[in-house]
């Protein structure tokens, strides 16, 4: 069990997403067409580290001018701060690969999307995620803003890197394991996303997709455990919207698991293949990102 | 004690609007989402009774029953600071000032080119279930053509405390930080959880507390609303965000 635990954990962290990158079509300025580039992205990973290639490989034929780099698949612009793994589970038609993706550098959509303002937005957005989790955890973000600088820097490039047992060992040190604080039970922090249609056109991802990131308790008032099956039946009820119907099923995560075991082990954990995945990308931020696709 | 924004009356006049203190027994500071809810129901109906001029906040239940909803005022004018210059016109800076000039005369005339831009701020109150509080958001616009302002332009809107700390190294990402609006999943501006103890030390004077300490409780809305983009002062432009907090805490 360890051992097979361990090996998910690692294929998980290894596991990439073979991309393929067409620059948007009105910022080519040459005559004919640049060919695309393929690019490998981890799955923990998030898209503006492959920004950089992309840039280099399409450089020559852009306007001038500033760039600022965002991706959209079927005409949806792509929140960089979601793990590239949990955005193509929830958004790539079914085994697409390699992944068609169009990049930008010019028009950002400021309305849609948070500022990117180069890779300390992505270094923040992750280090105030884990902030998030560290306080649903224990009470207090103490643990992380207390960090040397260079703990924080050997965190954030073990993330880069695709580095799980760096990461692991830093990790392990910010002392994340659940603690009750007053009436609340202790919690673990879980993020959820939610795909309503399969396939189909998608106007945006609020309209295509759901999404919450909240605590949830692992244990009932009368101090049994709470399975991952009982917390995603409920939060899937409770976002309504076709999604009480379906049954999570999870192909490398048994549900009926206690969650505060699972919670343990969620260093790395993988991202599912099957109707619900959980994209644990738990690994990254310390959240569990669970990722459900509902067919309404 | 009503649960957030929670109200403690002092000697039956004051009232002091309180952003996620008090409301557990263990005194975490940490509300439920129902909590919140029936203290933002509070809070819009006694605003509603005690300011009624000064701008409505209105109560937006959520789509589904995991979010509760969210709190919102919206479209408060602020004069922005920096003169705008349309360059295709290219109208001189001198022409620039006289409509400004004239503008603050009429208070909100039509606007010329050249002349300074209103923002436009939309401020909404929504619960965040990681931090178990509540939190102010908001977003600027231009008024001329409903663009959503930049970092740099809200820059310019703040009270210049909060320019200077949010002007810092990294200030931009610890104090005043882009985040997903809780319930709409859009970009809105907010005063990020964690800096809330320099920003209290900000708001008494003090110098940056930079071994802040997460916690949101004992804070509250009139401290944080201080340190956003608030409108011009009180007697140009009714209704009021920052003095409307102020004025309620003072005059009720």
């Amino acid at each position: 069990m360890v051992a097979s635990e361990k090996a998910i954990k690692e294929a998980n962290w290894a596991g990439q997403i073979p991309l393929k990158l067409v620059l948007a079509s009105n910022e080519i300025t040459s005559l004919d067409t640049p060919s695309p580039l393929y690019a490998l992205a981890f799955r923990l990973g998030y898209l503006p580290t492959v920004a950089a290639q992309a840039l280099e490989f399409f450089q020559e034929v852009l306007p001038p001018g500033s760039n600022t780099p965002w991706f959209e698949y079927k005409r949806i612009p792509l929140p960089w701060q979601i793990p590239v793994g949990v955005l193509y589970d929830l958004l790539a038609s079914e085994n697409e690969q390699p992944w068609h993706l169009t990049v930008h550098f010019r028009s950002f959509p400021s309305d849609t999307l948070l500022r990117w303002d180069g890779d300390i937005t992505l270094r923040a957005a992750f280090f105030n995620s884990l902030k998030e989790a560290a306080y649903i955890c224990q009470g207090s973000a103490r643990s992380v803003m207390d960090m040397a600088l260079q703990a924080q820097n050997d965190l954030w490039s073990a993330v880069t890197a695709g580095d799980a047992e760096q990461y692991a060992s830093i990790s392990s040190s910010l002392n994340m394991s659940p603690k009750a604080r007053g009436e609340r039970r202790p919690s673990v922090p879980l993020r959820l996303y939610v795909r309503h249609t399969h396939g189909g056109y998608m106007a945006s991802l609020n309209s295509a997709t759901q999404y919450t990131s909240r605590p949830v308790e692992t244990v009932t008032e009368s101090g049994r455990s709470r399975t991952l099956q009982e917390v995603l039946l409920a939060l899937l009820s409770d976002l309504g919207g076709g999604a009480a119907s379906a049954e999570p099923e999870s192909s490398n995560t048994s549900t009926s698991q206690p969650i505060s075991t699972l919670e343990k082990d969620a260093d790395a954990e993988g991202e599912a293949t099957g109707d619900v995945h959980r994209a644990a990308s738990s690994a990254i931020d310390e959240t569990w990102q669970s990722l459900s696709s509902v067919h309404s | 004690m009503l649960p957030w924004p929670a109200f403690s009356s002092v000697d039956g006049k004051r009232l002091a609007l309180r952003m996620g203190c008090g409301g557990d027994a263990a005194g975490t500071g940490m509300l439920s989402s129902e909590e919140s809810k029936e203290g933002a129901l509070h809070f819009e109906e006694v605003w509603h009774q005690s300011s009624s001029d000064r701008g409505t906040w209105c109560w937006h239940p959520a789509s589904n029953s995991l979010d509760v909803g969210y709190l919102t005022m919206e479209g408060i004018p602020k004069q922005a600071a920096r003169v705008q210059v349309d360059t295709c016109l290219a109208v001189p800076d001198l022409d620039g000032a006289a409509v400004t000039a004239e503008e603050e005369e009429d208070d909100g005339a039509a606007l010329g080119n050249g002349a300074a831009d209103v923002h436009l701020y939309d401020y909404h109150i929504a619960y965040h279930p990681s931090y178990s509080v509540p939190i102010l958001l908001f977003r600027g616009r231009s008024r001329t053509d409903g663009t959503l302002l930049m970092w740099e332009e809200i820059m310019e809107d703040l009270p210049e405390a909060s320019r200077e700390l949010a002007g810092a190294d990294d200030g931009r990402w610890t104090f005043i930080t882009q985040q997903e609006h809780p319930v709409l999943r859009t970009p809105w501006f907010s005063l990020h959880p964690c800096e809330t103890a320099a920003l209290e030390g900000l708001m008494r004077g003090e110098e940056r507390n930079t071994g802040a300490q997460l916690c949101y409780s004992d804070n509250s809305l009139l401290q944080l609303a201080r340190c956003i983009p608030g409108p011009d002062s009180a007697s140009q432009l009714k209704p009021v965000v920052l003095t409307g907090f102020e004025q309620l805490v003072i005059q009720l």
